[in-house]
């Protein structure tokens, strides 16, 4: 699919499904131009689920938004690279025309909603949906297509499927057309399924329904996932590894069981610390981290972390501090972490 | 806050829209079945039965100048009123839907090109338009209804476009696109049947202004041919009679009268029923 022998050359190593490198995206505003992700690398095999947390404008949202090319029309990737496999050709999505585009979207990459109620058509049957998304990667005569959106609802839990067919949005609850969608965004099997916070919108139990279908249904078909969420209950129930984001940084990224008990990032620390948590004594005030993100407008010339950071030293002022290594597959972004010499000690 | 109750659920609609409905019915029935309907031949004359008032034996609502029965050409009137009406409405709103939605749909150059158009077609005087293409091909019912819905195309794609504009970022549409969706599929499945509904209401009160102006271009004599009956040229006959004979002007004003009440009630009710801002508070 791809022509571009730049593209070509790079094969995807250990079967990887993507590989995003150095990912910067900028949005244009009336001062300028602002960095909303900046320099953002990460890999996912086929069938890892990887979770991708921070909070409100840490720019997990846009990163998911880049990766379909879907990014709102102020908003641009500025460098780097968005590795697929499509058509047994490595695509770069970065640079695919809208075209490829097209085809990638739902056939190589398929994208769940936040807010399943406002992400369904409301004058059209869901079946009819349903059938959409699957044809917009099948040839024109589809035979079977009644069976294959049937197959799809009962494969989402959808009870009774021969019957809610004919439904409209309107008549189901949030979780049901969260499973609609989900069945949309399998329809076509893709390699790389992103979810963009799917469980936000709904209340608790329908939450872990929701949850235990994806895993489901992305086991069985070794589907990759990218689990966007800022629930690290979530991530540590789905995920296999984490991308911690602050202010379109990664700040932290390690398998999961790492990243719960070693946080070597002192705001992945207190995101934990700040967790509700089973055994904590009645009366007890949940943590908090003080402060809010600094804007993505000013600019900032050490960690991004500083101002909240109460572990800071003088040196997080002056210079930022590079993703390094400190385990296997385990890196994080701090100076202090460094010059404990690649461990951070937690203070009470 | 009312509380749900089945009367409030399926509220009939006010008695209005009702009877304004049933105006345009009785209108369209007439005009489909006017040659069994009419008790005469629109333009059979008889010169000694001019100018006889309306409730006189034979002709129930009297003879024009010629001698030719009121109420056949009121009948026969009505078809070209609707046909002008429905048709030009259909034919301005297909070219407004489509352009409109591709201006909002693509924007840039296309939305650039489709605005220019647009302006054009403000821009130019309607009546010198007719009085051109009258000049150049003569005049038939046909022209007349190409030319107005030729002229009305703009109103649609400027309402248009403005409503795809929103729609098109709404989550549902970027959803669709996330399966991989074709421009065509995005345009006409899903942002199209969500943004058609204020053409609906433009529609209505539309059919109503163009009746209107189909018939002062009858009036002006720039409308259909005169073998054709038509309220417009019947009221432009009936002027010079005004004096001597006032039911010749006056009838086909009163049926031209009562098909815009009727639309613009339509449109009305239409737009009340369609705008959640004009709704009542339930």
């Amino acid at each position: 699919m791809s022509t571009n022998p730049a593209d070509v050359e790079k094969p995807s190593p250990d079967r990887n499904v993507l590989v995003v490198k150095n990912l910067s995206i900028v949005g244009r505003g009336k001062n300028g131009q602002v960095a909303l992700v900046d320099q953002v690398s990460f890999s996912l095999r086929a069938g890892e689920t990887i979770g991708v947390v921070g909070e409100s404008g840490s720019g997990k949202t846009m990163t998911a938004l880049a990766m379909m090319r879907l990014l709102p029309p102020n908003v641009s990737i500025s460098a780097g690279q968005i590795l697929v496999e499509s058509e047994g050709a490595v695509v770069d999505l970065v640079s695919a025309s809208t075209r490829t585009m097209r085809k990638i979207r739902g056939k190589v990459l398929a994208m769940i909603f936040q807010d399943p109620m406002t992400s369904l058509n409301p004058v059209l049957r869901v079946g009819r949906q349903i059938l959409d998304s699957l044809r917009a990667h099948q040839p024109k005569r589809m035979s079977g297509a009644r069976e294959a959106v049937l197959n799809l609802m009962s494969r989402v839990n959808i009870p009774v499927p021969a019957e809610r067919v004919r439904s409209f949005p309107h008549q189901f609850s949030g979780g049901m057309r969260q499973r609609i969608m989900i069945a949309m965004g399998v329809a076509n099997s893709p390699s790389l399924l992103i979810a963009d916070e799917p469980t936000t919108a709904l209340d608790v139990t329908v939450q872990a329904q929701i949850l235990a279908l994806l895993r489901e249904i992305t086991s069985s078909s070794r589907t990759a996932t990218v689990l966007i969420t800022h629930n690290l209950g979530i991530v540590a129930q789905q995920c296999s590894r984490v991308i911690v984001m602050y202010v379109g940084r990664i700040v932290e990224e390690g398998p999961v069981s790492e990243i719960f008990q070693r946080p070597q990032h002192p705001y992945t620390y207190l995101l934990l610390r700040a967790m509700p948590r089973l055994d904590s004594r009645r009366g007890e005030y949940l943590a908090n981290i003080p402060g809010t993100p600094p804007s993505p407008a000013t600019r900032l010339t050490g960690c991004r972390f500083f101002d909240r950071c109460p572990y800071r030293i003088e040196r997080c002022q002056r210079e930022e501090p590079p993703l390094t290594q400190v385990g296997a597959g385990h890196s994080a972004r701090c100076w202090v972490m460094m010059e404990n010499s690649g461990s951070m000690t937690q203070p009470r | 806050m009312k509380s749900w109750t089945f009367a409030s659920r399926f509220q009939l609609p006010s008695l209005t829209p009702v009877l304004a409905t049933l105006g345009l019915c009785i209108v369209a029935i007439v005009a489909v079945l006017a040659p069994a309907l009419a008790p005469f031949n629109p333009n059979l004359q008889d010169i000694s039965q001019r100018l006889l008032p309306p409730l006189a034996p034979g002709h129930l609502l009297g003879t024009d100048q010629l001698g030719r029965d009121i109420l056949s050409r009121l009948i026969y009137g009505s078809r070209i009123s609707l046909t002008v009406g429905f048709v030009s409405v259909a034919l301005g709103s297909s070219i407004g839907t489509l352009l409109g939605l591709c201006a909002g749909y693509f924007g840039g150059l296309v939305d650039d090109i489709i605005r220019w158009l647009m302006n054009v077609f403000l821009a130019f005087p309607f009546i010198l338009l007719v009085i051109t293409v009258v000049a150049g091909f003569g005049s038939s019912a046909v022209q007349l209804v190409v030319i107005l819905g030729l002229v009305s195309w703009t109103d649609y794609a400027k309402v248009l476009r403005a409503e795809v504009l929103s729609v098109r970022e709404r989550d549902f549409v970027t959803a669709a696109r996330s399966t991989g969706a074709t421009n065509r599929v995005l345009m006409f499945r899903h942002i199209l049947p969500n943004a058609i509904s204020p053409l609906i209401v433009l529609g209505s009160f539309d059919a109503a202004r163009l009746i209107i102006v189909a018939a002062a271009l009858d009036f002006l004599g720039l409308g259909v041919p005169a073998n054709i009956p038509s309220w417009g040229s019947m009221l432009s006959d009936g002027r010079a009679y005004m004096q001597v004979a006032w039911w010749l002007a006056t009838i086909p004003g009163i049926a031209i009268m009562l098909i815009v009440i009727c639309l613009n009630v339509l449109g009305d009710w239409l737009r009340d029923r369609t705008d959640p801002r004009s709704r009542a508070v339930e």
